[in-house]
């Protein structure tokens, strides 16, 4: 197929030459080994050409926001470990974010330099476990799937001993951190921040020439540039439709501008399946660069800034949002005085960035929808909240 | 004896399958039982000791033509033949007078001149024997079906393909 | 019919019905033992014996795991969908084993206590490749049955691309075979086996070597293995055409695919690999046996080892790989080899070590070439950086 996002060509040969052929509608999902959750695709095929399909999602929707607006605001932080369930780190940060500014809490700098390790930290477990997912949608047997786990397995372990939780952590707080990391953990997470390049070279080595996984992402699903902006697409999907934007360099939030670091993104040309797959790789080696500054950086120092005892703020609106892995994750907070948020929205990457499904997979062949899927990068958790 | 058995068994697997297939209303289940009969036809064949033919049989009739036959069962509709059609046609019974004639005209005569037993064991069906057959008193035989073959094969290309509507962008693959 | 042919017919038949599902038990075993070896991980490692108090006292690195997923699987509900082809579902995985099982007896494989019986063995027959051949396509019906009876729409493009898949790479896989039967000059499997005696094995010669490589991979996609397992992409199709099989229908499967491996595998070592050669086979015949089947073993463990590295292709790809690269190269292998045995006749030493060179060029650079016109424009790309 030259363009994908036009309707397949053969489908419209094969009417015109007088052929009646019925499509074949299936139904991907919600259980199918391949949706990274209870997602669905109602596919149409023709042979095994996609000529329509569209997305069915909220078959995990739980309420959450609702449920946020009628709880204090510190309560609902612990739930929005369970949007991006990959990155709950993020997740804390951006919401703590919102209602930082809500009130004006100063972040002690130990605390601001752990946000950021901590972010970094989630940046590396949700690429490397994306890239293993993503090779694994592409019919690998789950080799670099496991390789991605061996790695995360080690974060997940600084993340257990800093909060008391590998997934779930529930590690941040108005004003900066529940607590602090315990004695020896910085020593154990430059450990694991030196060996990860290691690691990354052989990933590397073992993916990014891989003469058939060139070939299956090459020219598959390609977003332009133009529609990925005007969908509102962001992080490193729209970096690799060739779009430099990063918000940590946009709005320097905390930390970020002391920082030495690059945003590799590609040239637009295409923006297939490939360039999202690259890009993340090469963000991963950029976050160890940052990693490796911070955990240099990192003085002596409080965690929680004077946080007031009962978080009532004045009316006001606020955005607060952060480059989480999967794109820009942003709280919409409005306070009326009272201890409950009026209204309490969350922007999710996993979603927005979805919504170009469709545009992607018309045309291709039914595998080439499944690995499409794959290099979004969604978490159920949070498309559907 | 066994040979006996062997044959009897085989030829009535063969018609058995041949009379499924005609009357299955289901399309499937009408080449599978074409498939069954094309088997039993090939263990026929092995009786004769052509093992070659039999192989070949196998080869062409279930793998090639049967599969094709699915292959064009796919692109229909009504594969089941759930609908109360009438499975004959009217004129039935001209065709069973037709197929009658068929039998007495062609077959009876070559069942009546069976050359004898002996003729049969002078024949050497071995693989290479048949291999120098088809290389020199039948080269120009062969030579002519391979072409009609491909003439046909060509034909149901261009046949397949239609009038091509010009495009200004054609997609390639 | 004598009691002595009913004998020796079950004494040339009954070892093949023991010795391979056996071996296939012990393959399961070996492939996810290895498979786990290559994902870092254990594998199967606490089995002993199952059903008795010694299950997981001695576990022999596993080895009792595959009887325990024999008897998970006897015990399993068996499960057919509603508007299921009730007699199709349930001929299905039977007619797959069949053609599996029935190939093997093709293969020249000599067991020690047949030498002094009758010789009934089927591998005698004639035409034993070209039966192979035939009756290994059958297996494409048998998917085909069990995609279309499941009345389920990953099992219906499972079977379409099973069929497609298999009839399109049977023709390099034939064609690959066709070399070596020239150079034999015999369809009989026992011969082909002979005639590689004392090293002559085919793989040592240019055009045998090319066929070796383009039958292992037609093969590969013959038997629905990585990177070739598209009738059963389960990130794409759930698990293809046996996604409504349970229990022992999807073990009869799962048999007929491993015999079948192990069928393919022994044909490849027939034709290229000097069938039951081997050292020390002159002072001991029986050795003959274990050769063979520690060759195939060795294929197999290509498969497992390219099943844990390789990712699949897609669909469009997979075909024009078969008809735009294997399909011409192994036309041109069958010219090469023909014309370079006729030259080797009459030529020695020197000038056969020239004409080796040459078919060797010939067919790389013809492979190289094919790759190069049907390559797709891919390559690694340069990403920029914002500071």
């Amino acid at each position: 197929m030259s363009s994908a996002t036009a309707i397949a060509p053969n489908y419209e040969l094969i009417q015109q030459d007088g052929l009646e052929t019925s499509l074949l509608e299936v139904s991907m999902g919600p259980h199918h080994p391949s949706t990274h959750g209870v997602f669905r695709m109602d596919v149409k095929l023709d042979g095994e050409t996609v000529v329509d399909l569209q997305p069915v999602f909220g078959y995990l929707h739980r309420n959450h926001e609702k449920l946020a607006e009628n709880m204090s605001y510190l309560a609902s932080m612990p739930f929005t470990d369970r949007l991006d369930y990959f990155n709950s780190m993020t997740n804390n940060w951006a919401y703590a974010l919102a209602a930082e500014k809500l009130v004006e809490i100063e972040v002690p700098e130990r605390a601001e330099y752990l946000r950021v390790i901590m972010a970094e930290l989630t940046r590396l477990v949700n690429h490397v476990s994306l890239v293993g997912f993503f090779i694994n949608d592409l019919g690998a047997l789950g080799t670099p799937l496991l390789y991605a786990f061996r790695e995360r397995e080690k974060i997940l372990d600084l993340f257990e001993q800093a909060s008391g939780a590998r997934m779930m952590c529930n590690y941040f707080r108005f004003g900066g951190l529940r607590n602090d990391v315990p004695e020896g953990w910085l020593d154990r997470a430059r450990d694991v921040v030196d060996r990860f390049p290691d690691f990354l070279d052989e990933y590397e080595k073992l993916l990014c020439e891989n003469e058939i996984i060139l070939s299956r992402t090459q020219g598959v699903g390609n977003l332009s540039r133009e529609l990925a902006i005007s969908a509102g697409i962001t992080g490193p999907m729209l970096r690799a439709s060739g779009v430099n934007y990063d918000i940590r360099k946009v709005d320097k939030y905390s930390i970020y501008d002391r920082f030495l670091f690059r945003v590799p993104y590609s040239d637009g040309n295409v923006g297939d399946c490939y360039d999202r797959f690259m890009v993340r790789m090469l963000e991963m080696r950029e976050s160890i660069g940052i990693l490796k500054q911070a955990l240099g950086g990192i003085g002596d120092g409080p965690v929680l800034g004077n946080a007031p005892k009962v978080f009532k703020p004045k009316p006001a609106e606020v955005y607060g949002r952060v480059e989480a892995p999967k794109g820009e994750l942003g709280f919409y907070l409005i306070a009326d005085g009272t201890p409950k948020p009026y209204r309490y929205r969350v922007r999710p990457p996993s979603l927005i960035n979805l919504t170009v499904l469709r545009d992607m997979c018309l045309g291709q062949k039914v595998a080439d929808a499944v690995i499409i899927l794959g290099s979004i990068d969604i978490v159920l958790g949070e498309v559907d909240r | 004896m066994s040979e006996q058995i062997a044959f009897w068994m085989l030829s009535a697997i063969a018609v058995l399958g041949a009379l499924v297939a005609v009357r299955k209303r289901n399309l499937i289940h009408g080449v599978f039982a074409l498939m069954i009969f094309f088997a039993a036809l090939s263990g026929l064949f092995l009786l004769l000791l052509a093992e070659f033919i039999a192989a070949v049989q196998i080869l062409v009739y279930i793998g090639a033509v049967g599969i094709l036959l699915l292959f064009a069962i796919m692109l229909t509709e009504r594969v089941t033949g759930d609908d109360g059609r009438r499975m004959t046609s009217r004129g039935w019974f001209w065709g069973l007078v037709v197929a009658a004639a068929v039998f007495v005209i062609l077959l009876l005569p070559a069942i009546q001149e069976l050359p004898p037993p002996e003729a049969a064991q002078a024949i050497d069906p071995s693989v290479k024997e048949l291999g120098h057959k088809l290389m020199n008193p039948y080269v120009v035989t062969l030579e002519v079906l391979a072409l009609l073959l491909t003439a046909a094969l060509i034909g149901a290309v261009t046949a397949a393909q239609g009038v091509r509507i010009p495009k200004e962008e054609d997609s390639s693959e | 019919m004598s009691l002595d042919l009913i004998r020796d017919i079950l004494i040339a038949t009954v070892p093949l019905l023991v010795i391979f599902p056996t071996l296939f038990a012990f393959t399961t075993w070996l492939e996810r033992k290895a498979l786990a070896r290559i994902q870092n991980r254990v594998g199967p490692n606490k089995v002993g014996v199952p059903l008795t108090r010694y299950g997981g006292r001695f576990s022999l690195f596993g080895l009792g795991q595959p009887l325990a997923d024999g008897i998970k699987m006897l015990f399993k509900e068996n499960i057919v969908p509603r508007d299921a082809d009730r007699l199709f579902h349930l001929l299905a995985p039977i007619l797959a084993l069949i053609p599996a099982m029935l190939v093997l007896c093709f293969l020249p494989l000599e067991f020690p206590w047949t030498e002094s019986l009758l010789p009934v063995q089927a591998f005698l027959l004639d035409g034993a490749v070209i039966f192979f051949f035939a009756i290994t396509g059958l297996n494409t019906l048998a998917i085909f049955m069990a995609g279309w009876a499941s009345r389920n729409k990953y099992s219906l493009l499972g079977g379409m691309r099973a069929i497609a898949q298999m009839i399109s790479y049977e023709i390099p896989l034939v064609l690959s075979a066709v070399v070596v039967v020239m150079m034999v000059g015999s369809l009989n499997a026992a011969e082909i086996a002979n005639a590689q005696a004392d090293w002559n094995w085919f793989v040592f010669t240019p055009w045998g070597l090319a066929a070796f490589v383009i039958f292992f991979i037609a093969s590969l996609a013959e038997i629905n293995r990585s990177p070739f397992d598209l009738p059963e992409a389960e990130s794409e199709i759930i698990a293809g055409y046996f996604t409504e099989y349970s229990g022992f229908k999807f073990a009869l499967f799962f048999l007929g695919e491993y015999i079948a491996m192990f069928a393919i595998s022994g044909l490849a070592v027939t034709l290229f690999l000097g069938g039951g050669a081997g050292p020390g086979v002159a002072a001991l015949p029986w050795l003959s046996t274990v050769w063979f089947i520690a060759k195939i073993f060795a294929l197999i463990a290509v498969m497992i080892w390219l099943r844990g590295t390789l990712p699949r292709l897609r669909v469009d790809q997979l075909m024009g790989f078969a008809w735009k690269f294997l399909l011409p190269l192994s036309i041109l292998n069958i010219i090469v080899a023909g014309f370079a045995w006729h030259a080797q006749q009459q030529a020695s030493g020197i000038l056969k070590a020239i004409i080796w060179v040459a078919c060797l060029l010939i067919l790389y650079a013809t492979a190289k070439g094919l790759d190069q016109l049907n390559r797709p424009n891919v390559r690694p790309r340069e990403y920029k950086y914002a500071e």
